[in-house]
């Protein structure tokens, strides 16, 4: 564990986003979702001023306040009871969380994020939010969502149609 | 982890869904780390549809890697259980000789499945009896169920998921009995099945066990064969499961084989036949207790015992059934420790209640198959399977579930008929695979690798120190014969013996050194031989070392 620093002041967990913007959560905060904050607290100490920097300086500020955000929640979240209701009421949440205004752009930039501070409740749930939007469709629909290029020869594509012919599509 | 099923729906979802879709045509592509994370929260269904998407998706979709992870996260899957499914093989009246079908239902329900739970013909394995094709094993390796043919001795493996057969290469060869079993290797993450044939070869017993994976052209010999000391521990195991269709059963990694004490003269200390996989060697496992020692048990009571995995444990069924219901019972008994073979009760299921007795003591053949549930989706169910219900309706299987903390049975299949012809008494054909609801993630037992290590040691080093005592008696040979050659030697002038009885020592002396010589050089050859054979990890030159042992 970390030094106990000599002052009482709560720590803090900054996060520093393009353009220098900095986001701040308690420390006990981060430690609920954030892996690498758990894992951190082993081999760092704090010094002075009693925060831990986490630099994201290439994602855009919007999307790591969003996962301030959501680190927020969670640890309101993991301090209430479970039931059913708290369950109905977070899944309502979630979907509030990746609303309409969330386009792919920023979809993509809160996936890394998320994944720089090792956060695997965002992780899963971006990640179901994109499966979700592709599951279903047809390759080439993917193509276009994703902006692939399609690479199959015509056998290995007739070989994976034969292979899935039972599959309604 | 969950998929994609879970995302959180309301109302307006259907709404939403179009939004979303309309908002993310714009075409941005998904960083390559993070493709995997969202492949591996889709569906079966739109794994196989995206393998069209292009082709590094469809390498990484194919390779074992992604398998293996995705097979994790559907299965930590506790929040959402999935119904458990049974794979049938039906008899097929109404389509022509020569298919056989399968289905996948969820119970529970009346037999004859649904025209769309057809899961598919094997139309391409023809056969002059229909529905010959049995399945082997009742619980599926990792989604992988192996189906027998008997009649064409033709193995096939089928995966439920995505409909996929792999047919084996057949095997045209001559034999008496054989059996496979199919087991998951997790060290190489690569399925293995191995097959044990009996033959008579010029009047020895001899076993052929081969291997085959998946995407071989052929089978190919296991690395070692069965020990000379496991023999016919192994012929008998081999005729039990072939004539008594008692199947063998994948669990921490090692195929077991229950062996029929009734088939081997002398006195079983071992009960179960062991195959690991990653190491490819056999071992056994001491009895149990009850197996007493030294009595010869009849054909009949030794049908009464199978084995059966259960939570990743392998456990001996006894079938304790008698005239007397107060006094019937099955018992489960499960093993401990693969090194000093310790079976412990596990489950004692009595038969004395009037509704859990009426089903489990008609039938004439009863057979634990699996269980279900556990941590997490409610309390854990023991999966009976039986047939041939001699009081009710004959001939007629039925499945059903057992919960031994309530003590209550419920039936979940029934009205199962058997093939048209009636089978002969003892025969049971598996005629279904228990996929089961949420299936714990069974990596591989470490410790369990580790005790088949120390169970196979001692041959390994009982043939080393066979060979350094080999190779002692060789010098000493020769010591005694050069000793007994320079005393009896005067030919490079020595006192010469004066009397005719030292010159008969002489004689002697000379003779015994000669043919001391003679055996030692024989003997020295023999060694070398054992040595070379040995080093070279020759099966065949390890049974003879081992005949000597």
């Amino acid at each position: 564990m970390a030094a106990a620093p000599s002052g009482s002041r709560t720590r803090m967990v900054t996060l520093i986003s393009k353009g220098g913007r900095n986001f701040k959560m308690p420390e006990a905060v981060a430690l609920v979702s954030s892996r690498s904050c758990r894992e951190a607290l082993d081999y760092i100490e704090y010094r002075g001023n009693n925060t831990m920097m986490i630099k994201l300086l290439d994602i855009d500020p919007k999307p790591v306040s969003m996962l301030v955000n959501f680190c927020n929640h969670m640890a309101a979240a993991a301090t209430s009871a479970a039931s059913d209701d708290a369950a109905q009421r977070m899944r309502e949440w979630e979907e509030r969380f990746l609303g309409d205004d969330v386009d792919q752009a920023l979809l993509y930039d809160l996936l890394s994020a998320a994944i720089s501070i090792q956060a695997d409740g965002l992780i899963d749930l971006v990640c179901k939010r994109v499966a979700h939007m592709i599951k279903g469709k047809t390759p080439q629909e993917i193509r276009t969502i994703l902006g692939i290029q399609d690479d199959l020869t015509p056998d290995q594509r007739d070989e994976i149609r034969t292979d899935n012919s039972w599959i309604d599509i | 982890m969950s998929t994609a099923e879970e995302y959180p729906t309301n109302n307006n979802n259907n709404k939403r869904r179009k939004k979303a879709a309309a908002v993310s045509l714009s075409g941005l592509p998904l960083p390559d780390d993070l493709i995997t994370e969202v492949l591996l929260r889709l569906p079966i269904k739109s794994i196989l549809r995206f393998r069209a998407v292009r082709r590094s998706w469809a390498a990484l979709l194919s390779s074992k890697d992604f398998c293996s992870l995705h097979h994790m996260a559907i299965s930590s899957k506790v929040s959402q259980p999935q119904p458990p499914k049974i794979l049938l093989v039906s008899p097929t009246a109404t389509r022509s000789a020569g298919t056989t079908s399968l289905y996948l239902t969820s119970p529970p329900s009346r037999s004859r499945p649904r025209e769309d739970d057809l899961l598919f013909t094997l139309d391409d394995c023809p056969s002059p009896r229909p529905n010959s094709v049995d399945i082997v094993m009742p619980k599926p390796c990792y989604g992988l169920t192996l189906l027998y043919d008997a009649p064409e001795r033709a193995y096939h493996v089928c995966n439920a998921a995505t409909r996929a057969v792999t047919h084996l290469p057949p095997y045209t060869g001559p034999g008496l009995f054989s059996t496979a079993g199919l087991g998951f290797d997790a060290r190489t993450r690569e399925y293995k099945v191995l097959r044990l044939i009996t033959q008579h070869f010029y009047d020895k017993e001899v076993i052929s066990c081969d291997v085959y994976t998946p995407g071989a052209s052929r089978w190919r010999p296991a690395a070692h064969g069965v020990p000379f000391s496991l023999l016919h521990f192994a012929t008998s195991a081999i005729t039990h499961a072939e004539m008594n269709s008692v199947p063998p059963v994948f669990a921490n990694g090692f195929l077991h084989w229950l062996i029929n004490p009734s088939l081997v003269v002398r006195r079983p200390r071992a009960a179960v036949l062991t195959f690991s996989l990653a190491e490819e060697t056999f071992g056994s496992v001491r009895s149990p207790h009850f197996w007493t020692p030294g009595v010869l048990r009849s054909w009949a009571q030794s049908e009464k015992e199978h084995l059966v995995e259960l939570d990743d444990q392998l456990c001996i069924v006894r079938d304790l059934r008698s005239g007397i219901p107060s006094a019937s019972s099955l018992e489960i008994w499960k093993l401990l420790d693969y090194g000093n073979g310790g079976w412990s009760l596990s489950h004692r299921i009595e038969l004395s209640s009037r509704h859990v007795g009426r089903e489990l003591r008609d039938p004439q053949l009863v057979r634990v198959i699996g269980s279900v549930g556990g941590c997490g989706t409610g309390d854990k169910k023991i999966v009976i399977a039986t047939s041939k219900h001699l009081y009710h309706e004959k001939f007629q299987k039925k499945l059903h579930t057992y919960d031994p903390r309530r003590r209550v049975l419920e039936t979940i299949l029934w009205g199962l008929a058997a093939a048209a012809q009636p089978q002969p008494s003892g025969q049971w054909h598996n005629f279904l695979v228990w996929l089961g609801g949420t299936t714990a993630d069974n990596n591989g037992d470490p410790d369990g690798v580790v005790a088949a290590a120390a169970a196979a040691e001692p041959d390994q080093r009982s043939r080393g120190v066979f060979l350094c005592f080999a190779a002692f008696l060789f010098l000493a040979m020769m010591v005694i014969t050069f000793t007994v050659l320079i005393l009896s030697d005067d030919d490079e002038g020595r006192s010469p013996a004066k009397t005719k009885a030292g010159r008969q020592l002489q004689i002697a002396g000379q003779v015994f050194g000669f043919f001391f010589m003679i055996v030692g050089c024989f003997w020295g050859v023999f060694v070398l031989g054992f040595i070379t054979e040995a080093l070279e990890g020759n099966p065949e030159g390890k049974r003879t070392i081992d005949f000597f042992i």
